[in-house]
């Protein structure tokens, strides 16, 4: 078991914390207010500052998960990283202001188990125990939209999102499994340094569910749906675990696999080239009007890509830094959308460039012209797609595979910056309009992309799916089953009368002529004995066995 | 002889005690005959526990009677590290249906000969589970067949039970009459009965005697596994029998499949002979895992959709067996148990339901998570459960068995699509759940509460699965040790 320090103390009660939290506020009846929230979250930081304060620590403790060594590794970035998304918990809470009772004990059960398992995945040192955690958070995160008052249609939302999210969780499986396998340790740090030894096959198929699982993770494309989705039935301090722990997780999972994408150029292009194209599809899905989704969902989805692109451009270098503001930029889109803090709409776009500035300033080494070109491009595509977003100020979002025009009105505009990018996308629009062959190749790829994998491969997609999974079902009831039900109901059938001709022919018949002959045989025998009773008794044969038993004696007495 | 080595045959010699009792005792209440067999397969089970001590200090525990010299032929029975799982499982099972049993209606007719017969059935499943004689063993295995085709014929529901009782009878026999084959051309080949002298010997026959032997074994057990297109039995079966039956045949005899499949094949032949069958297994076992939860998606009867089930779950234990590798293996003996307490659970749940609406059709049900809490948190562990969310059971051995996948270097990807395929239990897993227990009651007449002698074994075997989920070491200990009789250090 875990020594007794002040570590391993701090741990034991951060993950508990909340699990009793939770058990005693239903157990007692609490009432679930801002203020309790509020209390539990800065207890966690203050506990979780002390952690980082102690600094780095690798924990083996005497549990063993399916034989291998449960470990903890502290380190001061992911433990930031807690820190972080705890904070966005409580100013979340703090900016609702409200006195009502949040949410009810069966989401605040849910809403501390997940806090709970959550930080057991940013400090597990074991693949399998950080999987098992992702996993329980995902179910938590999925559970917070269960609405017992909504039914059926609750409990469908919550259907979408624990199926994708565990799409998520078993590529993630996928990888883990995979590397485990040539590795034979479950060991994180170990683990992924032997990747670079595995064969090229198998790291393709690893980064390959270790992308998937990111995305699906962090809500980048095309997997932003279930934010989406989470976001519409989870309200408040339940929507904590789907819009924000749950990326925040992912984001870490990005930042462990890091090794793996700097091993070939080929997977940070492919890491890129994700990026990029969740980027662009935001910008032309929006810039053309189709756009469904609230913002908040959309700027996941860039946030999600902008990481994505800064990873494989960077590695490791303060990415956790730029983790933790890419946290605080989708808390205060969250808020402002949530029309708990007006954010003025110049920060929005000033965010990123002073953001991604600062990150240029602190990590100069990093940077040569090919990767600062690329770095003010993904700038601007942050700035231009979070603008043309921004712009649906006061509409609602549609939702539904509906597509809708609008109209650029440089009134809607806020201030002067948002005024100037209106004028300048009015124009370029007009532009691009003008060019007849461009523009509508642009205007119909946007709405291909936007009907055929926004909407249609990944949002009705998945309902499809479940559809065609049914249908198929059907299909096979029908085809397959029935007929095999047929073919052995035909088979039962000609063995039945296989089996009645068998006992008609081998048994029946067989044994009546059996009968015959045994009544025959016994008649000869009667009339044979009726004949030897009607004949004299020959007294002389008599001495042929005394003779017989003479010889006999003879012989035993010689 | 030791007080262990006379204690082994007392697994099998009380529930015998149990049957003569229940015969003689014409005029038994169904309490009075469930005292009698809850009584006798306790105190089977309370034997297996304390054999468990003893091999933990031997190893193995054996019993041997002379019955047929001439044929070299006795009553041997063995207790190892293998059959300790399997056995303890069945008897585990075969209890709480038997418990199970006083909230239902079933065998409240000719209660004596209805306990009688659940005592032979798990007198079967423990007798092949412990035989280490192949006359012996085939005698229980066909003991476990007739007490369950009588079981179905007798208090099946419907009209139509007898023909089910039928046809359950021919196909498996089927696959019984396969062993058979196998069994007598072992005898004739070694001349003996005995399985141990079977395990020195088999490896001398020819290349092409030991490919069909492990044929006809394979194909032979996967019948009893209901492994896809062999599994034609098992919905009818599972439906028309009363849910006690349903339980035991559902949770305990379908691992006798793949304890056929360890104890003859894998550990007779070198695991060279078994390879070229490996991936075919694989296969076999990811057609019948995605043909399984689809047919579960597509059906509406509640029974069904969970008898489905099981035709998806031991494609996993066949896919984990095909592998050839510690950890598959390993991780299909663990899903043999977790499958069997999810899968009591989950037929006991349809069990009330049933009881409660008097419904089988689930579109005909729903909205019963506001009035039977207990029952919906059971069915919600049950879900979660069977679609192998961890802390529960399913998740040790399903993530056992894809890691073997990748260890047998077979082929990634049919692991790969094994690991994808398992959504689709998710999905059924859920679909049941939702269609059930959450939106409006649809049901006219709903009883009040779950009854209680339902609802207590329910709440048990859920704890139950929780419990194994988080401690799964023990288990983990025996299937190496298990694995490690059969091939020794050849993993």
């Amino acid at each position: 078991m875990l020594r007794f320090n002040l570590v391993n103390l701090l741990i034991l009660t951060i993950f508990i914390s909340p699990l009793i939290i939770g058990l005693l506020s239903y157990l007692m009846k609490a009432r679930i207010t801002s203020r309790l929230l509020l209390s539990e979250a800065g207890f966690l930081i203050a506990n979780l500052f002390g952690l980082l304060l102690l600094g780095e620590h690798e924990i083996t403790t005497a549990l063993r998960f399916m034989g291998e060594v449960v470990t903890f590794s502290l380190q001061p970035k992911p433990v930031l990283l807690t820190i972080s998304v705890l904070i966005v918990f409580a100013i979340q809470i703090w900016r609702l202001q409200s006195k009502k009772p949040l949410v009810g004990y069966f989401k605040f059960i849910i809403l501390n188990i997940g806090i709970s398992f959550g930080f057991l995945a940013f400090i597990s040192g074991q693949f399998m125990i950080r999987y098992i955690a992702l996993d329980v958070v995902g179910l938590m995160a999925a559970l917070t939209v269960i609405d017992w008052g909504r039914g059926k249609q609750s409990f469908k939302d919550f259907v979408t999102i624990f199926l994708i999210l565990r799409l998520g969780d078993l590529s993630l499986l996928v990888s883990i499994l995979l590397i485990n396998s040539f590795s034979g340790t479950l060991d994180i740090t170990r683990m992924i340094d032997s990747v670079s030894r595995m064969p090229a096959s198998s790291q393709a198929i690893a980064i390959l569910g270790f992308l998937l699982a990111i995305l699906i993770k962090i809500g980048g494309w095309p997997f932003g749906y279930w934010v989406h989705r989470a976001r519409q039935s989870a309200k408040d301090a339940a929507f904590w675990l789907a819009g924000f722990l749950m990326p925040a997780l992912g984001y870490y999972l990005l930042y462990r696999v890091i090794p793996i994408i700097m091993l070939r150029p080929a997977y940070q292009i492919l890491v890129i080239i994700v990026g990029i194209i969740g980027l662009v599809n935001c910008i032309v899905v929006d810039g053309f009007g189709l756009v469904m989704f609230d913002r908040f969902k959309y700027v996941g989805v860039i946030t999600g890509s902008i990481l994505l692109c800064t990873t494989a451009m960077f590695g490791s270098q303060s990415i956790i830094l730029f983790m933790v503001g890419l946290m605080i930029y989708r808390l205060l889109v969250y808020l402002n959308e949530e029309k708990r803090l007006a954010v003025p709409g110049f920060i929005n776009l000033a965010f990123p460039l002073v953001f991604n500035g600062l990150f240029w300033i602190i990590n100069p080494d990093v940077f040569s012209i090919r990767t600062a070109f690329l770095w003010i491009l993904l700038t601007g595509l942050w700035i231009f797609g979070d603008w043309i977003i921004s712009r649906r100020k006061g509409k609602k979002p549609i939702f539904g595979g509906e597509s809708r025009m609008f109209e650029l009105l440089p009134e809607e505009s806020s201030d002067v910056l948002a005024k100037g990018a209106g004028w300048l996308n009015q124009h370029i629009e007009k532009g691009l309009s003008s060019l007849a062959f461009s523009g509508s190749l642009l205007v119909g790829t946007a709405r291909w992309v936007n009907r055929n994998i926004e909407i249609g491969l990944f949002s009705t997609g998945i309902s499809r799916l479940a559809g065609f999974f049914v249908k198929f079902a059907r299909w096979n009831t029908e085809k397959i089953e029935k007929r095999l039900e047929e073919a052995w109901t035909w088979i039962g059938k000609e063995l039945l009368s296989l089996s009645k001709g068998t006992l008609s022919i081998v048994e029946v018949e067989a044994s009546q002529k059996t009968d015959e002959l045994v009544g025959d045989a016994l008649q000869s025998l009667e009339s044979y004995e009726q004949k030897v009773l009607k004949k004299r008794m020959r007294w002389d044969l008599v001495w042929i066995p005394l003779l017989l038993i003479g010889i006999l004696i003879f012989m035993l007495v010689i | 002889m030791d007080i262990f080595q006379i204690l082994l045959p007392g697994i099998t010699l009380i529930p015998v005690i149990g049957v003569v009792i229940l015969l003689i005792w014409r005029g038994a209440k169904k309490v009075q005959a469930a005292e009698v067999g809850i009584a006798s397969e306790g105190l089977a089970f309370i034997i297996a526990l304390v054999l468990l001590w003893a091999l933990r200090k031997n190893g193995e525990v054996v019993f041997t009677l002379s019955w047929i010299p001439n044929m070299a032929i006795s009553f041997r029975l063995t207790l190892n590290w293998l059959s300790i799982t399997f056995l303890l499982t069945e008897l585990l099972v075969t209890l709480a249906a038997m418990i199970y049993s006083l909230g239902e209606k079933t065998g409240e007719k000719m209660s004596n000969f209805y306990y009688a017969l659940l005592l032979l059935f798990s007198l079967g499943m423990s007798g092949t589970t412990l035989a280490e004689d192949a006359f012996v063993f085939y005698i229980f295995w066909e003991l476990m067949l007739l007490a369950s085709v009588l079981l179905i014929l007798i208090w099946g529901h419907g009209k139509n039970r007898d023909k089910v009782a039928l046809k359950y009878f021919i196909i498996t026999h089927l696959g019984s009459l396969m062993v058979l084959v196998c069994l007598i051309t072992l005898y004739v080949n070694v001349g003996s009965a005995n399985i141990s002298t079977w395990v020195v010997k088999a490896q001398s026959l020819s290349p092409n005697m030991q490919a069909f032997l492990i044929l006809f074994f394979i194909i032979g057990f996967s019948v009893k596994m209901a492994i896809f297109p062999l599994h034609i039995w098992l919905p009818d079966a599972h439906t028309v029998a009363p849910m006690p039956v349903t339980i035991i045949l559902a949770a305990a005899m379908l691992s006798m499949g793949t304890y056929g499949i360890l104890r003859f094949p894998y550990a007779l032949f070198s695991l060279e002979s078994i390879m070229p069958f490996a991936i075919w297994m694989m296969i076999a076992g990811l057609i019948s895992e995605v043909y399984g939860s689809l047919m579960a998606l597509a059906e509406n009867d509640i029974k069904r959709i969970i008898a489905y089930s099981s035709v998806s779950q031991m494609g996993y234990i066949l896919f984990g067996l095909g592998t050839l590798t510690l950890r598959g293996m390993q991780g299909s003996i663990m899903h043999v148990v977790y499958h069997a307490i999810v899968k009591a659970l989950l037929f006991m749940v349809v069990g009330i339901i049933i009881k409660l609406t008097n419904e089988r059709n689930i579109k005909n049900i729903g909205g019963l998570a506001g009035k039977y809490k207990v029952l919906c948190v059971c069915a919600a562990i049950g879900a979660l459960g069977i679609s192998g969310m961890p802390p529960l059971g399913i998740f040790n051995s399903e993530w056992m068995i894809f890691a073997g996948g990748f260890d047998s270097g077979i082929s990634v990807v049919l692991t790969v699509l094994t690991l994808i395929g398992s959504l689709l239990t998710v999905v059924y897993a859920l679909r049941f759940f939702g269609m059930v227990f959450l939106g409006n009651i649809k049901t006219k007449t709903l009883s009040e509460k779950a009854p209680r002698a339902l609802l207590i074994p329910t709440v048990a075997v859920s704890a139950f699965l929780i419990f194994e989920g988080l401690v799964p070491g023990p288990l983990l200990s025996w299937a190496m040790k298990g694995l490690a009789i059969i091939f020794g250090g050849d993993l």
